[in-house]
């Protein structure tokens, strides 16, 4: 399988002196095509800031990062931008949706402001995605009068509807019950599938893990332990040695 | 500019307090210079009510009211200007109006050409004033000046200069923002301001062809050092002048700024609050690699709306005041220019209050805000 997204030696601390932490001590990762791989790890750990810096939201204080064959750590901000405008998905923790604004809307802002389509092509592809997600009825409604896991579903759509080939999800079911976040996360899973996207999911949720292709744990700023997924179980990886590194 | 307008829609309350600071700052500008305007326009009131068309005064005569003694030898060369129909003097200087109560009131007395062809600031006279004004230390007042002047009824008289004067009628529209007017003809007023024949205040022409006023302007500029006016320049210059003068463009301007600044930032706080409310959302779409330009973009279009909004509701408010305050007798103009003015001027406020409320992005940090 060909690796797609390639983190090698990242370190990122925070703060000045004595109060400077670092999140990540030489993390090396390595996430295959068509994947989906869940970060696991104890709060704290790092996996949000691995994830950001995976996904061209955060620069490491050392390290390479290539993705889709570019390298992002040596990017300018407006380069980074129109990278994860081409390439890069995502879901938070919250729904983070406008108020004011339509389950349909909300979708189709991101393709008028950061492609400039038309409206017509907007709505059309908005409709699409909302339908795939089982949203199509319910495409009017704003945040207030939808459940929560129909609004971090409506929040996946944003994240498809302009396909992209890398998907992340920072604890996209952090807010859901059991039902809703499996739900949630099926349909990522699915919605990736379909447009062959590699997608990251960071959980400290165990439940997330029987969707996944593989998991990695993260503890204490660095991978302690990477393992495919066979049916449900979690099996020890063979080539982690070279992945982890 | 959907995105904007439903965001104002779906949060009014929120955006209510900007948009009535634009209300505010418009209001409060349109009126203050309306007011002013109206004020001052009273300086021009010879001006308004004279046929002439071009005002000959005494060299760099800044205002209508402040004009000096000049020699009245070019009225036969005005009337024998081929563009030139008619020509005209008129007498005009400051006394002081000693009441029949002992009072003394400072007035403006205006000496007037009485017959049909005059150029005087007649407008106002019926043809029977007109003719009793004829006699010797007749005067007319405006009947709004008639208390102030203690001359309430036909008969009263004053004294002026040591003369003593009779009121014979009552007009209207005829006040100064420097003092009562006194309108009688020319031979008294020359009596009153101690002015010798052959002297006037201004002399005034009436062209033959509007179109030729400027023409006509600069050819008798070019005769002597006396300077040539035509009404409409005059009259302009009159109020600015007196807007000057008086102090009052410095009042206004800064009352003007000062409502700018208030509704500035008002606006600009509601339009900071307001963003930083959608900043989680806002940092979704950054991830999603939507520039902060976009952004800035959708700032902008609330504070045009909210400016709009608010410019909508400044028009009956101000509407509603003008109508007040003419019902109270004070004059207050609205014309286009001070409607647009006022209107961009707001727009451009508010538009402004957008630049300063940008700030509010820069917490749009995905990094930072969706860990
Ligand atoms: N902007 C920041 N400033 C200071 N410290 C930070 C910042 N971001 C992260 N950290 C620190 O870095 C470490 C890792 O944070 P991170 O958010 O990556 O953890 P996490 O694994 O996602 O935890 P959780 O499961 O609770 O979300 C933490 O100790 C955190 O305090
Ligand atoms: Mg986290």
């Amino acid at each position: 399988m060909s690796v797609i997204l390639r983190g090698e030696h990242l370190v990122r601390g925070f703060g000045e002196g004595e109060l400077r932490t670092l999140a990540l001590r030489d993390v090396s990762i390595e996430l295959e095509a068509g994947q989906v791989t869940v970060l696991m790890g104890p709060s704290g750990s790092g996996k949000s800031t691995l994830l950001a810096i995976l996904a061209g939201l955060l620069r490491p204080d050392s390290g390479e990062v290539e993705s889709m064959g570019q390298s992002i750590v040596g990017m300018n901000d407006a380069e980074r931008e129109n990278f994860r405008r081409k390439y890069c998905g995502f879901v938070f923790q919250g729904y983070n949706l406008f108020p004011a604004l339509t389950a349909q809307q909300q979708v189709e802002i991101v393709l008028r402001w950061g492609e400039g389509a038309s409206a017509k092509e907007a709505t059309a592809k908005a409709i699409e995605t909302l339908t795939v997600l089982g949203l199509g009825e319910k495409r009017h409604l704003r945040p207030w009068q939808l459940s929560g896991g129909e609004k971090q579903r409506v929040a996946v759509a944003r994240a498809l509807v302009k396909r992209p080939a890398l998907l992340f999800a920072d604890e996209p079911t952090a807010a859901l019950d059991w039902e809703h976040g499996e739900q949630v996360v099926q349909l990522l899973k699915r919605g990736a599938a379909d447009d062959k996207a590699t997608v990251l999911i960071v959980s400290h949720d165990p439940r997330v893990t029987g969707l996944a292709d593989r998991v990695l744990f993260l503890a204490d700023g660095k991978i302690s332990t990477d393992h495919h997924v066979v049916d449900g179980a979690l099996e020890h990886r063979e080539p982690a040695k070279e992945a982890v590194r | 500019m959907m995105y904007a307008i439903l965001t104002i829609l779906n949060d009014k309350k929120r955006y209510i307090a900007g948009m009535l600071a634009v209300t505010f700052s418009a209001v409060l500008i349109a009126m203050q210079v309306g007011l002013l305007m109206g004020l001052i326009g009273v300086v021009s009131v010879p001006i308004v009510h004279s046929k002439a068309d071009i005002w000959i005064s005494f060299p760099d005569t800044p205002a209508c009211d402040l004009g000096r003694p000049m020699p009245n030898y070019w009225l036969d060369r005005l009337w024998s200007h081929p563009d030139i129909a008619a020509a005209d003097e008129f007498v005009q200087g400051f006394r002081y109006w000693q009441t029949e109560k002992g009072k003394n009131e400072l007035c403006v007395v205006l000496g007037v050409s009485l017959d049909d062809e005059s150029l005087g600031p007649i407008a106002r006279l019926t043809p029977e004033q007109r003719s009793r004004l004829t006699e010797p230390n007749a005067v007319i007042l405006d009947a709004k000046d008639a208390g102030r002047l203690d001359a309430t009824q036909i008969g009263v008289e004053g004294e002026i200069t040591g003369q003593r004067v009779r009121v014979v009628g009552f007009t209207d529209q005829m006040r100064g923002i420097t003092g009562p007017f006194i309108v009688t003809s020319i031979p008294t007023a020359r009596r009153l301001l101690l002015m010798r024949d052959d002297q006037a205040t201004f002399l005034l022409a009436k062209c033959k062809d509007p179109a030729r006023i400027p023409a006509v302007v600069a050819d008798l500029s070019s005769w002597d050092k006396w300077t040539v006016h035509s009404a409409k320049e005059f009259s302009s210059q009159s109020e600015w002048h007196w807007i000057g003068k008086t102090k009052a463009g410095i009042a206004l301007g800064f009352a003007a700024v000062l409502g700018l600044a208030i509704g500035c930032s008002i606006t600009s706080q509601t339009l900071y609050a307001a963003i930083g409310a959608s900043i989680r959302e806002l940092a979704v779409l950054r991830a999603l690699g939507i520039s902060r330009g976009r952004m800035v973009i959708f700032v902008l279009q609330q504070s045009m709306v909210v400016g709009i909004v608010g410019l909508l509701l400044a028009i009956p408010i101000t509407y509603g005041l003008l109508t007040l305050v003419r019902s109270l007798g004070t004059q207050a103009v609205m014309p286009i220019w001070l409607i647009t003015g006022t209107g961009s001027l707001t727009l451009a406020m508010a538009i402004i209050a957008g630049l300063f409320s940008l700030r509010s992005l820069k917490g749009v940090e995905p990094a930072e805000l969706l860990r």
